[in-house]
């Protein structure tokens, strides 16, 4: 059963994991001093490119553009796994499988989690191999200087639970269907004043969380197919 | 034998109007059931609310015994449920769709679904987004049947397919039906489909359930009557059974169910021209049943006035 399921869904997401890798790439080219300001766009810096960067992972507007095409992605997951599901109308074969809806709806957060993790994961493991590199920057490197990024990686789950939360929702008016999600944004943002981050910021966006998956099963689990 | 369906007063309001009303049905064992109904006469809903797709406002459902808004996941596995449109995942093959519909039963008649699809002529490495409607239904009905079900539901399982289609689909689902004697519950507004399958059924008329009884028995008692007279008709007066009146130039007709020798009498004490009684086929008994009171169109008046006075010129 976990195994239909989890090839399913991998299978639906992976057009959106693909996008969302290749704009780390663009990211980390930019990062890492390569021209990659093919069509002119320069809104996001680190997309840009062509010079010299400051120390890998402290310049912080580093970590704010990794945020951002984080949140792209989280949010790119989530409303393909739900959103997807209404546009065809599968729902009602989705559900009438032979297992609980809980489970059903669980085994979409786990793989939708799973592949924004690992998508997020990797693309910090790429830039902080070519910072380790010897002879590709003029700065020093050492691991806990990824910390700042890898906490941006964390908070993000909370937009991927929002924006499932939103995708899941039925609503007639837009603004308030996309509520969970502005929100799960700014707690995202609150988040990351909380001192001693990887003592009490964990706790938070792990109880955040909670709460949002736990929204999630209830929407779920009474809203009308 | 046990009622594998039965709802009791079950209602589901949409904006504040009932789509479904106190419904009370119940569908017994080995039955073959079709739910009739206009569009939005609440045909949807209600199946919807059987499979705990939607939750009633009022009223409860039960399937097997167990209450619908929360069938375990065995139960789950006993019924098939063929929603309306027949969504497929369309990126899938067909094979890969049948991968996905195995991993969640326990048992899964492999045999059966080849032959099914062999059948139908359906190649495992279709892509199921190249398929027609209809193909796309014969996918569907396959997976519902290799699971074994001991209840099938069909959400108008031949809408939007070709005469031919439909009923090569349905001749399969007599033959599925004539396997071990399975429940099935089937929605339509195809009168003609349901005739050849269904040994009882219900219509739905804004979301009431107006009839519930075996197919044979509605089509003998549903007559109409039509009376023509050489002058305005008069009002047919009220009497049971009485479904509805249309008035049209000089001719009287009426739709009533229970037909017997009062409603003769009464008929002829209108003093008619000419009386006759019409046996309806099912699916004229269904239009005449649903459709309620009609107004006179004087256009068609005005049409026979020209067609005489045509027919005169013509003769002169």
């Amino acid at each position: 059963m976990p195994r239909a399921m989890i090839s399913k869904e991998l299978r639906e997401v992976l057009p959106v994991a693909a996008a969302g890798l290749a704009l780390y790439l663009v990211l980390l080219a930019g990062s890492m001093g390569f021209n990659v300001n093919y069509v002119g766009y320069d809104l996001l810096p680190y997309y840009i490119g062509g010079q010299p960067r400051g120390i890998p992972f402290l310049d912080g507007e580093f970590a704010w553009t990794f945020g951002l095409t984080s949140a792209a992605l989280a949010i790119g997951l989530s409303l393909r796994q739900t959103l997807g599901e209404s546009a065809r109308g599968t729902w009602l074969l989705l559900l009438h499988r032979a297992e609980a809806r809980s489970w059903l709806i669980g085994m979409k957060l786990l793989v939708g989690g799973a592949v924004y993790l690992v998508c997020a994961a990797v693309a910090i493991l790429l830039y902080a191999w070519w910072a380790a590199t010897p002879g590709t920057h003029a700065s020093p490197f050492a691991w806990w200087m990824t910390l700042p990024v890898w906490q941006w990686w964390l908070s993000m789950v909370l937009v991927y639970l929002g924006g499932f939360l939103s995708g899941i929702r039925p609503g007639r008016w837009l603004g308030s269907r996309l509520l969970p999600l502005a929100a799960a944004g700014v707690l995202v943002f609150l988040v990351q004043l909380v001192p001693q981050w990887w003592l009490w910021g964990v706790a938070v966006v792990v109880l955040l969380a909670a709460f949002l998956a736990t929204l999630i099963f209830h929407v779920a689990a009474v809203r009308n197919y | 034998m046990a009622d594998v369906i039965a709802t009791h007063r079950l209602t589901k309001f949409y904006d504040g109007r009932p789509a479904v009303d106190g419904l009370d049905l119940r569908v017994a064992q080995g039955c073959v059931y079709g739910l009739l109904g206009r569009n939005a006469a609440g045909k949807s809903t209600a199946i919807k609310m059987l499979l705990g797709m939607v939750h009633p406002d009022t009223g409860r459902a039960e399937l097997f015994g167990e209450d619908c808004e929360r069938l375990r996941p065995e139960t789950r596995a006993r019924i098939a449920y063929l929603a309306e449109g027949h969504p497929l995942y369309r990126w899938m093959t067909i094979g890969e769709a049948v991968r996905f519909a195995r991993g969640f039963y326990r048992t899964w008649n492999g045999p059966l679904l080849e032959q099914i699809l062999d059948h139908f002529g359906l190649a495992p490495r279709a892509k199921i987004r190249h398929l027609s409607n209809g193909q796309r239904a014969q996918v569907s009905l396959a997976l519902a049947v290799a699971a074994e079900p001991e209840l099938l539901i069909l959400d108008d399982p031949t809408l939007g397919l070709d005469a031919v289609v439909r009923r090569d689909f349905l001749g399969s689902l007599i033959q599925i039906i004539q396997r071990r004697g399975r429940t099935i519950l089937f929605s339509s507004h195809i009168l003609g489909d349901v005739e050849r399958v269904a040994d009882r059924i219900g219509i739905l008329v804004d979301g009431v359930l107006r009839v519930d009884c075996p197919t044979e028995h509605f089509k003998d008692s549903i007559r109409k009557v039509v009376l023509e007279f050489t002058h305005d008709p008069p009002e047919m007066p009220a009497c049971p059974g009485l479904v509805s009146t249309w008035r049209v130039g000089s001719r009287l007709e009426a739709v009533i169910v229970g037909y017997s020798d009062a409603h003769r009498r009464l008929a002829e004490s209108l003093q008619p021209h000419s009386l006759e009684v019409i046996e309806l086929n099912l699916e004229d008994a269904f239009i005449e049943y649903t459709r309620g009171e009609r107004r006179a169109l004087p256009i068609f008046i005005e049409e026979q006035a020209h067609a005489k006075s045509d027919d005169l010129q013509g003769v002169a």
